[in-house]
């Protein structure tokens, strides 16, 4: 399943809990399996657009011994967007749950 | 060996150098450059695979170098004097669509013009620049626009279906309509054809009775022959049909040409086609047999401007749109046979964005 319109939100999500670089990232949308059909590559031009609509910043790491990284964190403006995100996925999920789940169903067919 | 990484690098900046920043351009290749040496340094250990190998799996993992290249163009907010890209392919497809409209209108007559003015080419012009902004739009949106092409073609065609319906006051017997900017104008134009067509039709029926009664020409009067009437429905100017298709020889009492009565159509712009010519005072008299014929052609077209009158008034009592398909069938129809040809050029345009820059470009890059 990919979600390919809200890989913003999935990055966000991503770097919620620590910052990340690049490599990182993709790693865990494609290991989640939320990045459906992407490829590794077609992540990275979303990271550049949250950074220049400021949801996320980005420094270069090079006193790692290996080669240089751009770590991204998030920053206030883009907590607040993944907030934003995640009521709209709840409710989105709300409402897709009352109809497909059985037990909604379920009590349906009973009132009738 | 063939280093897959660098070749993957130089595939990149070469497709992005030109259009975003130089420091941009670094900060991309290196981050790529850093993802692929990480990518195939941990497939290297968990795969057991060669460096080589590791390399080409990193690459083709990462996706292919256009399509990577696309997606930071994309997203580095290209802009045209200061315009979003969407805009100026919008603009352009309207402006390349309503100079198709208004070619095949006017060449439908929906302007009495049949085509044969300077707007035409004007037209042409503004349609041409405007097909050459919506490739300048599809070129720097650096993608295919044939979604909002499409958006826009539905848009356009119910926009000029109402509009049509809204600016041509008709009624439903007739493919013409008075304009609604000169409705005044052109009901006082109308009521001037109909007092036109009562007149031909006395003419028409004191003419059927001379030519009954004559046995040459001699035996026509002048006032039939050669009546003022004639001018005002040959649908040129006065005294036009005589001196584009006659020397005075010809229409003289003693010549051989005569005005025969003929199918009659009334413009709203007044002018009305009802009479021709004929050589030889037989020809003329068989025609002129046919008189009551075109006198109820006559009876059509006054029945038209009635229907035409009545709608002025719904007009000004404040009805809206006519809706009348006469109106607004072809205009509809040219611009959803317009929309293909758009979707032509942004499907050329967008492929040659994506396409591999030339040798130059790379010697440059």
């Amino acid at each position: 399943m990919a979600f390919r319109g809200d890989i913003s939100a999935l990055v966000l999500g991503a770097l919620d809990s620590e910052s990340l670089h690049g490599y990182q990232i993709v790693r865990r949308l494609k290991e989640t399996g939320v990045a459906g059909r992407l490829s590794e590559g077609q992540i990275y031009p979303y990271l550049h657009k949250l950074e220049e609509a400021g949801l996320v910043t980005a420094e270069w790491q090079t006193d790692t011994g290996a080669a240089p990284r751009r770590v991204y964190q998030i920053t206030a403006q883009g907590r607040k967007e993944l907030e934003r995100q995640r009521a709209l996925w709840k409710k989105f999920v709300s409402g897709v749950g009352s109809l497909l789940s059985v037990d909604a169903k379920k009590v349906e067919g009973n009132n009738a | 060996m063939p280093d897959y990484i660098n070749w993957y690098c130089m595939e990149i900046r070469l497709r992005i150098v030109h259009h975003i920043s130089e420091e941009r351009v670094e900060i991309i290749v290196r981050e790529i450059e850093g993802h692929l040496r990480e990518s195939a340094q941990r497939l290297m250990e968990q795969n057991c695979l060669s460096s080589n190998e590791a390399e080409k799996a990193a690459v083709e993992a990462f996706g292919k170098p256009g399509r990577i290249a696309m997606g930071y163009l994309r997203e580095s907010r290209p802009r045209i004097a200061g315009l979003r890209p969407l805009w100026v392919v919008l603009a352009g497809a309207f402006l390349a669509t309503a100079s198709w409209d208004f070619h095949w209108m006017s060449l439908g007559g929906y302007f009495d013009n049949f085509g044969a003015t300077w707007e035409n080419g004007l037209a042409g012009l503004v349609g041409f620049l405007g097909l050459i902004l919506f490739g300048l739009g599809v070129r720097a949106g650096y993608r295919s626009y044939r979604l909002p092409v499409l958006g826009f073609g539905v848009a356009m065609s119910l926009g000029v279906l109402m509009l049509t319906s809204f600016w041509i006051v008709g009624s439903t017997f007739d493919h013409q309509g008075f304009s609604r900017l000169h409705l005044s104008r052109d009901a006082r134009q109308a009521q001037a054809s109909i007092a036109t067509l009562d007149e031909f039709k006395g003419y028409l029926a004191q003419g059927a009775k001379a030519y009954v009664s004559a046995k040459s020409a001699q035996d026509l009067p002048s006032s039939i022959r050669f009546a003022a009437i004639i001018d005002r429905v040959s649908g040129l100017g006065p005294g036009e049909l005589r001196e584009q298709r006659f020397s005075p020889n010809e229409l003289s009492p003693t010549g051989d040409y005569f005005f025969v009565p003929r199918s009659v159509m009334a413009m709203v712009d007044g002018r009305i086609w009802g009479m021709d010519t004929v050589q030889g005072f037989a020809k003329a008299k068989a025609e002129w047999a046919n008189a009551d014929k075109y006198a109820g052609d006559i009876d059509v077209e006054r029945r038209k401007f009635e229907g035409l009158l009545a709608s002025a008034d719904e007009a000004r009592s404040g009805r809206l749109f006519f809706f009348n398909p006469d109106v607004y069938r072809d205009p509809v129809c040219w611009t959803i046979v317009f929309m293909p040809l758009l979707l032509i050029v942004d499907g050329i345009v967008s492929g040659l964005v994506r396409r591999r820059p030339s040798w130059r470009g790379r010697a440059l890059a």
